[in-house]
């Protein structure tokens, strides 16, 4: 963001920001544009100003063309996974490229060519095939199985040596995935000292969190209001339908005496009980009732023991979904 | 791998050799490679590889490479066939992006740069090759479809076509475009997408209109 106005502290993002529908479009000839926000606090739920749709707007115009740096490509692919926002610009700025390729000579394919296609298929295993309902450009992502291998190798450090990764069949979600990974390192990082991170790091609760992680979108629950617990507190929503969203704990304190947190689903701003559940010293990782694809928000109260059929206080931490 | 039965019972009992997968649209075909029917992959193959192999060609200018991406783009429409949207466009549009992000990447990787685009470029716009292969009515489609893509091209000014042609048929960065025409990045970008914005509106007309049905038809389809 060198060189670039912005409010300090102003949180940037538009994961749950502007309806593209109905957003305020900035000067449609404006040509020169800003930085782009940056993606890393891009869920964070806040408007997007003019001058920030710009720039994401022209960032995506440059990705729908194939004209990111891979890291930048890869960054902005990571950050598709979770904005709806960004997945409507770009879904709209293809329209406009679907008719290039008529103006490109078309060129016979060799005889081998489809025999090394239909061999390949053949011998494709069930377990590879990618069954969900995902952003047409995950199929996009997926590199070669050769150059996946060797990408995913330079990122893993030594904790995902440990991880039962299925290379072979690592579905086109698991860059993000892996970040996510990384994001449960990084809370876990902020949440324990050094020593304490060594020892969670072999607890096998922090395996099932890590592999939660790897298998799903992660999406941390913010203090709201004045009275936050210590500790973290994430949803994972997985890629798979067959596995249920999980909440993980990690390191979190515990509820006044005779008192339990209860986490809620708020469906069009009714509160649905979830799971009700206490501090812990390590990692912990529960199932989640209801479906988060259906909710517009999680929300964390502190209930009687046993928990509320409906919230009896005001949330503690949250997350926009 | 799928045969007849499960095809048939994909594309809604739709069931039978080439003829009747020919008759297919390609969606029909894409929920049959759902149902692992290789044969309704070779299908969307046939009808969309050469155009696939075209676009590889014309970003690496190398035949084995460009052979390579096509492989790899069709094995990931037979791995990836669930994940397509059809709220996101067509099943022609999905696959020939696969084949275009796939060839950029292998441009960055190979770090090969091919000379400008242009649009006098005689690789753009040509007659097809094969045109000897096509019925006159499907010729006309094409070339009246080619044609209005052409115009609509040469409706935008001249530095937006050229930010969006440097990289969609040379497979350049931003960065790449900037450094090659003394501009900032920012400029790039922000051409990149007034070019999008105003080919999207240019190109929203209904498609060409088939001369002998009076209905509009998708090329490829």
């Amino acid at each position: 963001m060198s060189g670039r106005d912005r409010d300090a502290g102003r949180p940037i993002g538009h994961g749950a920001g502007p309806d593209p529908n109905h957003r305020s479009h900035p000067e449609p000839e404006i040509e020169q544009v800003p930085d782009l926000p940056p993606l890393d606090q891009a869920h964070q739920p806040a408007w997007l100003t003019p001058h920030e749709q710009l720039a994401l707007e022209a960032h995506a115009a440059a990705f729908v063309l194939g004209a990111l740096a891979p890291h930048e490509e890869a960054a902005f692919e990571r950050h598709l996974h979770d904005c709806a926002y960004c997945r409507h610009l770009v879904g709209e700025l293809s329209q406009a490229t679907e008719h290039l390729p008529d103006l490109v000579t078309p060129v016979e394919t060799s005889p081998q060519l489809k025999e090394r296609l239909m061999a390949a298929v053949r011998q494709e295993p069930e377990g590879s095939r990618e069954q969900g309902g995902h952003s047409i450009f995950h199929a996009i992502e997926l590199p070669p199985p050769a150059d996946r291998h060797h990408r995913l190798h330079h990122r893993r450090g030594p904790l995902f040596h440990r991880l039962p990764l299925p290379w072979r069949s690592t579905p086109p979600w698991a860059s993000a995935a892996l970040a996510a990974a990384a994001i449960v390192l990084a809370i876990i990082a902020m949440a324990t000292g050094q020593q304490a991170r060594q020892e969670a790091l072999r607890a096998s609760a922090y395996e099932r969190a890590l592999e939660l992680a790897v298998a799903g979108r992660i999406i941390p629950l913010s203090a709201s209001g004045t009275t936050a617990p210590q500790g973290q507190v994430a949803l994972i929503v997985p890629r798979d339908s067959a596995t249920g969203a999980q909440l993980v704990i990690i390191k979190l304190s515990d509820p006044p005496p005779g008192r339990t947190y209860e986490a809620w689903l708020i469906v069009n701003e009714t509160p649905n009980a979830a799971a009700t559940f206490q501090g812990t010293g390590g990692v912990m990782t529960l199932p989640l009732r209801g479906d988060p694809s259906r909710a517009q928000a999680i929300a964390v109260t502190i209930e009687p023991q046993g928990g509320s059929p409906t919230p009896t206080s005001q949330p503690i931490l949250m997350a926009r979904l | 791998m799928g045969g007849d039965a499960s095809f048939g019972a994909a594309a809604g009992g739709v069931t039978g050799g080439r003829g009747s997968r020919a008759a297919l649209s390609d969606e029909a075909l894409l929920d049959a490679v759902r149902s692992r029917d290789a044969a309704a992959l070779e299908q969307l193959y046939d009808r969309h590889s050469q155009l696939a192999m075209g676009l590889a060609m014309r970003l690496l200018r190398n035949r084995q490479l460009a052979e390579d991406v096509v492989q790899e783009a069709f094995l990931a429409v037979w791995r990836q066939a669930g994940t397509y949207r059809p709220d996101r466009g067509t099943v022609r549009n999905w696959i020939l992006s696969i084949v275009h992000h796939r060839a950029i990447g292998c441009l960055r990787r190979r770090e090969l740069v091919s000379p400008p685009a242009s649009l006098d470029d005689p690789q753009l716009g040509r007659v097809l090759p094969d045109e000897r292969q096509l019925d006159v009515p499907d010729l006309a489609f094409q070339r009246a479809e080619q044609e209005r893509v052409r115009q609509a091209l040469l409706a935008l000014p001249e530095e937006q076509r050229q930010a969006l042609t440097l990289a969609y048929y040379e497979g350049l960065t931003c960065h790449d475009i900037a450094t090659r025409l003394s501009i900032p990045v920012g400029t790039v970008k922000g051409r990149m997408r007034l070019a999008l914005q105003k080919l999207r509106r240019l190109l929203a007309s209904p498609a060409v209109v088939d001369p002998t049905s009076g209905k509009s038809k998708e090329i490829g389809s």
